[in-house]
C-alpha cells in the first residue's frame, strides 16, 4: 500500500515506473501504471504459470469478474452483469434483433468530425462493408452544450426529412483533440428518444471524470481503464445495455457459451489477461492515495494552472467552454486532466508543413527533451498537454 | 538475453525447476497452454519496464522496429529469409478471423472446406464467415494412412465440381488438436494448389514441435502459437500471409484508417500490450541454450512415445498409431510430442464422467490431460515436454488406474495385470 504522498511530490512520481528525467504529459494517449500495479500483474503471471490448466479451464472466468468488480463501482453499477473487459461488429446482428435490418430506407451511421481517428476507420470499414453510410456533422471547438446540441438536432431532423434513418450515433464523452467534454449525457437522452442506438466513446473518461452508468442513457459505453485509472496497456471495457447484450458478437469470431453474452468477449482465443486481472490493485492504489474524487481535482487543478503557466509563457490562450452564465461545462470546467494550450506562430508552422512540423516538434521534445506531448491542429493550432498528479508545477519554457 | 552457464538435462529436476509450474503438479498437458521458462518471464517483465518508462517513446517511435527485430528469430525457425510475410498477432484465432472475414465469393455459391477440424475452429467457421459461404467439413476418423485422406480430399473436391460448387479455401493442421496427431499437410497443400484452393494452415501446434519451412511450403496462410509449443508466454502468434495478399488482408479489429502497410496493421490494433511479442527472441534464444530445436523436439517425441506406451500398459489400452505403411505417419511418426492414449471402456466411463475428468483430474489429482471423444471411444491426449521424464508419466499412469478401476475388487476381469 502507498503512503499518502502529497500529489505533485517527487515521492509520488517514484511511485510510479517512468524513468527519470522524462516528462510524461502524455498520460491520455498510453496512460502509466504505479510500481505496485505492475508488481500485481507479475504476480498473477506467475500464479498463472503455476498451472495455466487449472487457471484456463477453472480459475478463469471467476478471476475476471473479480477484478472487474471494483471498476464497475466506480461506473456507478452494483455487478459485472453488464459490463465486459469492444459495439461496430455487433451492429448488424443488434439491428437484425430490433427488426430494422435490412430496410429500405438508407441508413446512417452519425459521426463528429471530432471522432477519433481509429473509431471512423472503424466506422467507415462497417459502412462500407455492411452497407451504411455515414453521417459526419461537422464542429468546431469550442461551443456551447445548448449550440451543440442543436447542431445534432438540426442534423438528424434533415435526415429524417430526407426520408433517411440514422441507425447509430457514436460520440465521444471526452473528445480526444482536442480534449473537451462533449454533453454526452443530453446527446445519449437525445439519440434514445430518437431511437437511434447510443454509443458513447469514453476512452478516456473513467478516471478522469466521474461516471454513473446507471443514470447515463446510453445503449453502449465504452472506455479505457488503461489510461486514467492505472491499469496496465490492453484493457479495455464495454458496457451494453441488457436488450441489446444478446446481440453482441465478439469482431474476433470464437465460441461462446450459449446465453451468455460475456463469455464471447472474455474469451477471444487464448490471451494473456494479467492486466484485466491487476484492475483491482489499481483500482485499490487509487484509493490507497486519495480516492477518485481527490485524484480527479488535483489533476484538473493542475491542468488549469499547468496550462496557463505554459499559455503565459507562449503568449496564447488556453481553450475555454462557451455558453450562458450557469450552464454546464463553461470556462475551465469544459476540459478535466487534459487542457488545450494554442500554439503560437501559426504562419511559421504551417510554413513549415503544417502537421509534419508538428510531428517534428513532438518528436524532437520527446527525443532531446524527454517530454511527451501531443500537437494538433484543430482550425487555429493548439497544442495537448494533458497532466498528471506527478509532475510539479514548472515553468515548462519550450524553445522554438 | 544471453543464457550463461552448462544448461540443465532434459527431464531432470534442474529443468524442471527452470520452470515456474507447480513441482507438485502432473504437467502433461503442454499442449493447450503451454509454459514459459522462468528466464523468459523474467525478460517479459523486463521488456513491461522498458515499455513502461517511457510509453509515448514506446509507442510511437520505437514500436515497429522492435517487434520487427523481435521476429527475426522466428522467421529464420520458419525457414525464411525475412520478415516480410508474418506478423505477430495475440492467438491463431485472430489469424484464422483475419483470412475468413475478407472472403467475398463470386456470384456462384462457393464452399469452405475445414478438415479434421479441432471444435472450436469448427464452431469459429461457423459463425466468422458471411452468408456467401457454407463451410463444407470432411469427417475424418483418425488413424487413416495419408493416401486414404488425400484420396478423400480428391473426392470431395471432385463431388462437389460436379454439383456445380466451388471450394474456395481450405482448413486444415499441420498437427492437429484433437487427437494431437501429425498430418500430411504437404501434401494436402499441394493438391489444393493443384486445384486452385486457397490454403489456410491451422499450425497452431506446429512450431516447437515438428521442423517447419515456410519458405518450400508456399502456403496462402498460416497461423502458428509461439505461447504453445516455443516457450513464448501467452498470448503470442505468428500469422503468415502470402505476398499476393497484402493488400486484402487486415487484422478483424480496424484501428489506422490507413495503416502505413499491411503489418502495421496487424501490429497496431490500437493500444495493446505487446510485451509477449517481445519476449520470442528470449525464448528462442533459451531453447538454443538447453539444447537446439531438433534436439527439444526429438526428446519429447520419444517421451511423448515412452509415457504414452506406460500410461497405455497400465490402462490396459494403447496408443494411436499410424497405419500408413511406409509413410512418415506410419507407426509412431503419427506422435510428435502429444501421445493419443485409449481411455479404457469401463463402467465408470460414461459421457457425464469424461466431460468432468479434465477438471476433475486437475482438481484432485493435480495433473492435466485433455480428454475427448473420436471414433466411438475416449482418448487422453497426453504432451511431453523437457520438464518432464519418464517418472511423471509413471505417476499420471497410477492416477489414471485409480481413476478408471476405483473399485478394482468390482472389475477384476478389467482390471489390467500391473
Amino acid at each position: 500500500m502507498a503512503d499518502l504522498s502529497a500529489f505533485g511530490s517527487p515521492e509520488m512520481k517514484a511511485l510510479f515506473c517512468m524513468e527519470e528525467g522524462y516528462t510524461p504529459m502524455n498520460n491520455g494517449s498510453f496512460g502509466a501504471i504505479p510500481k505496485s500495479v505492475q508488481d500485481a500483474r507479475t504476480n498473477w503471471l506467475a500464479k498463472i504459470e503455476r498451472n495455466p490448466d487449472l487457471f484456463y479451464n477453472y480459475e478463469y472466468y471467476q478471476e475476471l469478474d473479480r477484478a472487474l468488480e471494483p471498476v464497475a463501482r466506480i461506473l456507478g453499477l452494483k455487478n459485472v452483469d453488464d459490463i465486459v473487459n469492444s459495439v461496430l461488429k455487433s451492429l448488424k446482428q443488434i439491428l437484425r434483433g430490433q427488426g430494422k435490418f435490412p430496410s429500405t430506407k438508407k441508413q446512417k451511421i452519425f459521426i463528429m468530425s471530432s471522432t477519433y481517428t481509429h473509431v471512423y476507420g472503424a466506422v467507415k470499414h462497417t459502412a462500407l462493408n455492411d452497407g451504411f453510410e455515414i453521417l459526419e456533422m461537422k464542429v468546431h471547438y469550442p461551443i456551447s452544450e445548448k449550440d451543440l446540441l442543436k447542431n445534432v438536432e438540426e442534423a438528424v431532423n434533415a435526415e429524417e426529412e430526407s426520408g433517411r434513418e440514422i441507425v447509430l450515433a457514436v460520440y465521444d464523452a471526452i473528445v480526444s483533440l482536442p480534449s473537451v467534454i462533449l454533453p454526452f449525457e443530453q446527446l445519449s437522452s437525445y439519440f434514445r428518444k430518437k431511437g437511434i442506438l447510443a454509443c458513447v466513446d469514453g476512452a478516456q473518461a473513467i478516471g478522469q471524470i466521474p461516471l454513473d452508468l446507471t443514470k447515463l442513457d446510453a445503449d453502449f459505453f465504452i472506455s479505457n481503464p488503461h489510461k486514467w485509472l492505472y491499469v496496465p496497456r490492453g484493457c479495455a471495457m464495454l458496457y451494453v445495455k441488457k436488450e441489446l447484450q444478446e446481440f453482441m458478437v465478439h469482431p474476433l469470431a470464437n465460441t461462446p457459451v450459449q446465453g451468455n453474452w460475456r463469455s464471447a468477449f472474455t474469451w477471444p482465443g487464448t490471451t494473456d489477461v494479467s492486466n484485466f486481472l491487476s484492475a483491482s490493485a489499481s483500482v485499490a492504489f487509487r484509493e490507497s492515495i486519495g480516492g477518485e474524487a481527490a485524484i480527479m481535482n488535483y489533476c484538473h487543478n493542475l491542468a488549469i494552472n499547468g496550462g496557463r503557466i505554459v499559455a503565459e509563457k507562449l503568449g496564447t490562450t488556453v481553450l475555454l467552454g462557451t455558453g450562458d452564465l450557469g450552464s454546464r461545462r463553461i470556462g475551465d470546467d469544459y476540459y478535466s486532466a487534459m487542457v488545450n494550450v494554442q500554439l503560437p506562430w501559426t504562419k511559421h508552422i504551417s510554413d513549415r508543413g503544417g502537421d509534419s512540423f508538428l510531428g517534428g516538434l513532438k518528436e524532437t521534445l520527446m527525443r532531446e527533451h524527454k517530454i511527451a506531448i501531443v500537437a494538433f491542429q484543430h482550425g487555429t493550432k493548439c497544442c495537448l498537454v494533458p497532466f498528471e498528479h506527478f509532475v510539479q508545477l514548472e515553468t515548462g519554457g519550450r524553445k522554438s | 538475453m544471453t543464457f550463461d552457464g552448462p544448461p540443465p538435462a532434459f527431464g531432470s529436476k534442474e529443468m524442471r525447476a527452470q520452470f515456474s509450474l507447480d513441482p507438485k503438479y502432473i504437467a502433461t498437458n503442454h499442449g493447450s497452454f503451454g509454459a514459459a521458462p522462468k528466464l523468459v518471464i523474467e525478460e517479459r517483465i523486463k521488456q513491461m519496464l522498458y515499455i513502461e518508462h517511457n510509453p509515448d517513446t514506446f509507442c510511437k517511435i520505437d514500436y515497429d522496429g522492435v517487434l520487427d527485430k523481435a521476429l527475426e528469430p522466428v522467421a529464420k525457425i520458419c525457414g525464411l529469409d525475412d520478415v516480410s510475410e508474418i506478423v505477430f498477432t495475440v492467438n491463431a484465432t485472430t489469424g484464422v478471423n483475419a483470412v475468413l472475414r475478407r472472403l467475398r465469393s463470386k456470384p456462384k455459391r462457393s464452399f469452405f472446406c475445414p478438415l479434421f477440424m479441432e471444435t472450436y475452429l469448427t464452431r469459429l467457421i461457423t459463425t466468422a464467415i458471411n452468408d456467401q459461404f457454407v463451410p463444407l467439413q470432411l469427417d475424418i476418423e483418425s488413424p487413416i494412412s495419408d493416401s486414404d485422406l488425400i484420396k478423400k480430399v480428391e473426392a470431395l473436391i471432385e463431388r462437389e465440381r460436379t454439383d456445380g460448387n466451388d471450394i474456395v479455401l481450405a482448413v486444415y493442421d499441420i498437427v492437429s488438436s484433437i487427437p494431437g496427431i501429425v498430418c500430411p499437410y504437404v501434401e494436402l497443400t499441394r493438391l489444393f494448389q493443384r486445384h486452385n484452393i486457397l490454403t489456410c494452415i491451422d499450425g497452431a501446434h506446429a512450431i516447437g514441435q515438428v521442423p517447419l519451412n515456410l519458405k518450400t511450403l508456399k502456403p496462402d496462410f498460416l497461423v502458428t502459437n509461439l505461447h504453445k509449443w516455443l516457450f513464448v508466454p501467452r498470448g503470442c502468434c505468428v500469422f503468415y500471409c502470402s505476398r499476393r495478399f497484402h493488400g486484402v488482408i487486415r487484422h478483424p479489429v480496424i484501428s489506422e484508417v490507413r495503416p502505413g502497410d499491411w503489418r502495421r496493421g496487424f501490429h497496431w490494433v490500437g493500444t495493446t500490450d505487446v510485451s509477449a511479442y517481445l519476449t520470442a527472441p528470449a525464448a528462442i534464444g533459451f531453447r538454443e541454450w538447453i539444447g537446439g530445436e531438433d534436439a527439444i523436439m526429438a526428446y519429447n517425441h520419444n517421451l511423448a512415445i515412452k509415457g504414452g506406451e506406460i500410461v497405455a500398459k497400465k490402462l490396459g489400452t494403447f496408443i494411436m498409431r499410424g497405419i500408413g505403411q511406409g509413410e512418415s505417419t506410419f507407426g509412431n511418426g503419427l506422435t510428435a510430442s502429444m501421445v493419443n492414449v485409449a481411455v479404457p471402456e469401463t463402467p465408470v466411463v460414461t459421457e457425464q464422467f469424461m466431460n468432468g475428468l479434465q477438471v476433475y483430474l486437475l482438481k484432485e489429482w493435480n495433473c492435466g490431460t485433455a480428454p475427448y471423444k473420436h471414433g466411438g471411444r475416449y482418448w487422453l491426449r497426453l504432451s511431453a515436454q523437457v520438464y518432464l521424464n519418464e517418472e511423471d508419466f509413471e505417476n499420471l499412469a497410477n492416477i489414471l488406474r485409480k481413476v478408471f478401476f476405483p473399485f478394482a475388487i468390482n472389475f477384476v476381469h478389467l482390471v489390467p495385470p500391473n
